[in-house]
């Protein structure tokens, strides 16, 4: 597909100890594409491979088996970084630096002009609201403020392709709105993003399309709006109804022979997508869910 | 493994660097090519290829701007991580030395160098840890909190990331030594009495080749091997005729130094050459305490004999060496009789003489040859030939013997044209004995002796300064023959004599003329006048003449040997003069 920025082909990676012994199949024969200009989260409980495929993307592991394309590239080829902005789960930036400095660096790593490098890091340091604490090292920086300068940084390239480990951990609820923010205007400029994230919430309001891992496994792919519709369910919305009106629903509906009519706001979201996803993944090991499956068990699950 | 001392040359070291790289790289990309192959078997070619491509590309899409930016990130990580403390450590260490460093009065000589040697030795370990914690920092500390994945999620190579960090941390240690070195100077410049500055300018090494003489004062080719040092340091026995020789063949002008001694009332400025050496003595015999503590004795004799240097050589074997001892001590009469003896012995009785005495014979007449060349003297021309053409007569000798060694031939050797050569050189020597006295002076300078500490410390340093003006010794000889040309010239001339007394101008005119030192030259005068007095001299017809009709040679080899020919204030046999100076000027060396 030409419209693919990433394919990921039978991707596995083992960690071995020193003596090449296999400690964790952290990813087992994975494989799925990003779409070019979408938003594509990356879900799955802690330890689940996340960051492993993360960095395999990039160039940081090695692969054990599999192939991938980034950007058309292979992974360990360097000059596909010319497009790609990483922020790293963890921000691992130099503490003796400042913001301005850092920027610098990074800016200088792509060989950008001097010009463009401060008008670029003016631009990123108003965007993530460092403008008070730029000239500070970052080893005074609170955890918001290095992931902060960490997005900056990954952004200095004004990348095509953005690879979000965790982008909200540790900002507060003002972060967490303008990261979301921010993650749509890249997505309205035509980049891809690709995020990991435990915030469901923020995936569900970002991402277009999710993938779900478990132990490593590829448990749950697909757009977010159809993996979250309950197809044996149907919501209704309105404005909020009368008692009066509630009841003539309900004889309509009763008519039609349909008796377990509930009127409450609905919680089918990706929290529960989610929670059911590593459940069943704990009781059925091995199994890939179809969309139609989750929706089908999301019923199981509600009754 | 030789130690020899070598000229610096940039394009062999150039060359050397670059084979000693070639020669690691090849290793290592061999090395790595057979882990591949181990790792992954079969598919390791592969893999290695890919590496190697990759690594070559790196190397030529290398970018300056990254590595700059790589090299200035290490820069500021050593300011804001304060390896430049090191300054302050180094600060306070130089204003508190002052106060043990100055109470040296004891060894005053020893100021300079213990100032420098602290300097150094305080730059050395504070260097150290400033670049230990640099190299602690930069790439392993990169990997270890993983800012380096940071960095290579950005188009930067490996190879631009180590370059780049070696270079920032170059740099750092390049400027600490640059600081350190400048205050470090200034530091000691003020700190050191003015007089022992002069100390502080660099001494260029002058290293003199080494030869040997064993216990009966015979040429060895080592010395004795205690057992427990490097061969190079090898011994001479003590309290025998063994003697350790050091050739040095660049001394002149240039090597001459001023240099202060001693402090406050005693100092006094000296002139001269420097010499400098380390000993060792080792004792081979048990002995009682107090002989080891009573140290070892030990003395320099300064000489410049180019004979020895043309005729040396001459001394391989026994048959040979009557010859060369008489050549060497300059006794050319003699040294021509012995040749003439050697010569009738090749003509009448061949084969007494081992092929192996041809051989050095030959060899020594060879390097007779061109010795007496190098000197470039045109009064030496015919007996430098003669020694050429003796040497080539030996060549065709020997090349025969040889034939005849190894082929069994019996072709009759040349030893009659051998025989006669010698002669011929023989008869050259005789006939330009003068000429080769004249310019192969010998003389020779013993410098007070001095004392080798106890043995068991080891080593003892020995540095003395040989003055410029010196109490020479020339060898009898060369000092009558010196002292004879000036005077038989004058005399003939008439100049040695005003009215019936020697010359009132005469110490005016051997100064000038002759170029002698104004105390040699009112020595001269006054012995001149003594000797007139007591009748061994005499004026007839307005000219000075010795007595009985002998030459001035024999007068002056006279009183040298009586001792006559001393001052008053000397206290020895040596005639006091800068004899040097006035050698020299009076043609002795051709330099
Ligand atoms: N360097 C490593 N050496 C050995 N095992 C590792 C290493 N890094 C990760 N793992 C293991 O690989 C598995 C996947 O780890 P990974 O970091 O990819 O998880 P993740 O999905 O990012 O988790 P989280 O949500 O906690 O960030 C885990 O079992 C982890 O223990
Ligand atoms: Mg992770």
């Amino acid at each position: 597909m030409s419209n693919a920025v990433i394919e990921i082909r039978n991707l596995s990676k083992i960690y071995r100890d020193f003596w090449g012994r296999k400690k964790v199949q952290a990813v087992k024969s994975l494989s799925m594409d990003v779409q070019k200009g979408e938003v594509f989260g990356l879900l799955g409980p802690n330890g689940s491979g996340k960051t492993t495929t993360m960095k395999m993307l990039l160039g940081l592991l090695f692969p054990t088996s599999g192939e991938m394309t980034i950007l058309g590239k292979s992974a360990s080829d360097v000059s596909k970084n010319e497009k790609i902005g990483y922020l790293p789960e963890e921000s691992y930036l130099y503490r003796f630096l400042n913001a301005d400095e850092t920027l610098d660096f990074y800016g200088r790593l792509f060989n950008m002009s001097a010009a463009d490098r401060i008008r670029r890091s003016d631009e990123l340091i108003e965007m993530v609201g460092l403008g008070k604490a730029r000239r500070r090292q970052l080893k005074e920086y609170s955890k918001g403020m290095t992931r902060r300068i960490g997005l900056a940084q990954a952004l200095i390239n004004d990348p095509e392709l953005v690879l979000l480990d965790e982008p909200t951990s540790g900002l507060d609820p003002l972060g967490t709105r303008e990261m979301k923010d921010l993650i749509l205007r890249l997505k309205a400029q035509g980049k891809t993003v690709v995020m990991c994230s435990h915030q469901l919430a923020d995936v569900q309001d970002v991402c277009d399309r999710i993938a779900v891992l478990f132990q490593g496994e590829l448990k749950v792919l697909g757009r977010v709006d159809e993996l979250l519709e309950m197809r044996n369910e149907t919501q209704m919305r309105t404005s909020s109804l009368s008692k009066e009106a509630e009841e003539d629903i309900r004889k309509v509906l009763e008519k039609h022979n349909i008796k377990n009519a509930q009127f409450t706001s609905p919680r089918a979201d990706l929290e529960e997508l989610f929670l059911r996803t590593v459940r069943e993944s704990g009781e059925r090991p091995g199994r890939r869910f179809s969309a139609e499956e989750i929706a089908a068990s999301g019923k199981g699950g509600n009754a | 493994m030789d130690f020899d001392i070598r000229p610096y040359n940039l394009s062999s070291a150039a060359t050397s660097w670059m084979m000693l790289v070639g020669i690691l790289t090849l290793i290592s990309v061999g090395l790595s090519f057979v882990l591949s192959l181990a790792r992954n078997g079969g598919s390791g070619v592969a893999i290695f290829t890919r590496g190697l491509g990759s690594y070559l590309g790196d190397l030529f899409s290398l970018s300056l701007g990254r590595i700059y930016a790589l090299t200035k990130l290490t820069l500021l990580e050593a300011i804001r991580r304060k390896a430049l403390l090191v300054f302050v450590v180094f600060a306070v260490l130089l204003m508190f030395a002052g106060w043990f460093l100055t109470d040296t009065n004891s060894r005053p000589e020893l100021q300079v160098s213990i100032h420098v040697t602290f300097l150094l030795t305080a730059i050395a370990w504070l260097i150290l840890p400033a670049v230990i914690f640099l190299s602690c920092w930069a790439l392993p500390e990169d990997i270890r909190i993983r800012s380096l994945h940071t960095v290579v999620t950005k188009p930067a190579r490996r190879l631009e990331i180590v370059i780049g960090r070696m270079a920032g941390m170059g740099i750092v240690a390049c400027l600490v030594l640059v600081v350190m070195g400048v205050i470090g100077a200034v530091w000691i410049y003020r700190k050191l009495p003015e007089n022992s500055r002069s100390q502080l300018t660099c001494r260029v090494p002058v290293f003199g080749q080494l030869y040997f003489f064993d216990v009966d004062g015979q040429p060895a080719a080592t010395g004795i091997n205690v057992g427990d040092t490097w061969m190079y340091r090898s011994h001479i026995a003590g309290n025998s005729r063994a003697r350790a020789v050091w050739m040095f063949r660049d001394v002149n002008e240039s090597s001459i130094v001023r240099e202060t001694i001693g402090t406050g009332d005693e100092a006094k400025t000296v002139e001269g050459v420097k010499l400098e050496c380390r000993f060792e003595a080792f004792r081979t015999v048990k002995g009682s305490e107090k002989s080891v503590l009573q140290g070892v004795q030990a003395q320099y004799t300064l000489s410049s004999n180019p004979r020895e240097e043309a005729f040396g050589m001459l001394s391989q074997g026994e048959a040979l060496r009557p010859v060369a001892d008489a050549l060497r001590d300059g006794q050319f009469r003699n040294g021509s009789e012995r040749l003439k003896e050697l010569a009738t012995r090749v003509r009448s009785n061949p084969d007494e003489l081992r092929p192996a005495d041809y051989l050095g014979l030959q060899n020594g007449l060879a390097v007779a040859g061109v010795v007496l060349k190098e000197l470039k003297l045109p009064a030496l021309l015919p007996v430098q030939e003669k020694f050429e053409a003796a040497s080539n007569s030996g060549i065709a000798l020997i090349r025969v013997l040889q034939i005849n060694n190894t082929t069994g031939a019996t072709d009759k050797p040349p030893y009659a044209e051998f025989a006669e050569s010698l002669e011929t050189l023989a008869g050259g020597i005789l006939e330009n004995a003068d000429v080769l006295h004249e310019s192969l002076p010998k003389l020779e300078v013993p410098l007070p002796a001095f004392h080798i500490s106890e043995y068991h410390e080891g080593a003892a340093e020995n540095i003395t300064v040989v003055p410029r003006k010196l109490r020479f010794a020339a060898d009898y000889e060369t000092l009558a023959r010196f002292l004879s040309g000036i005077f038989e010239k004058w005399s003939e001339e008439g100049k040695l004599v005003e009215g019936n007394a020697i010359s009132s101008g005469l110490v005016d005119s051997l100064q000038k003329d002759a170029s002698v030192s104004p105390l040699n030259a009112e020595l001269l005068v006054t012995v001149l006048n003594e000797q007139l007095t007591a009748g061994t001299l005499k004026i007839s017809d307005g000219k000075l003449a010795v007595v009985d009709g002998r030459r001035w040679f024999a007068f002056f080899d006279d009183l040298i040997r009586k001792e006559l020919l001393i001052s008053q204030d000397t206290d020895g046999w040596l005639i006091e003069k800068d004899l040097l100076t006035d050698l020299v000027s009076n043609g002795f060396y051709a330099s």
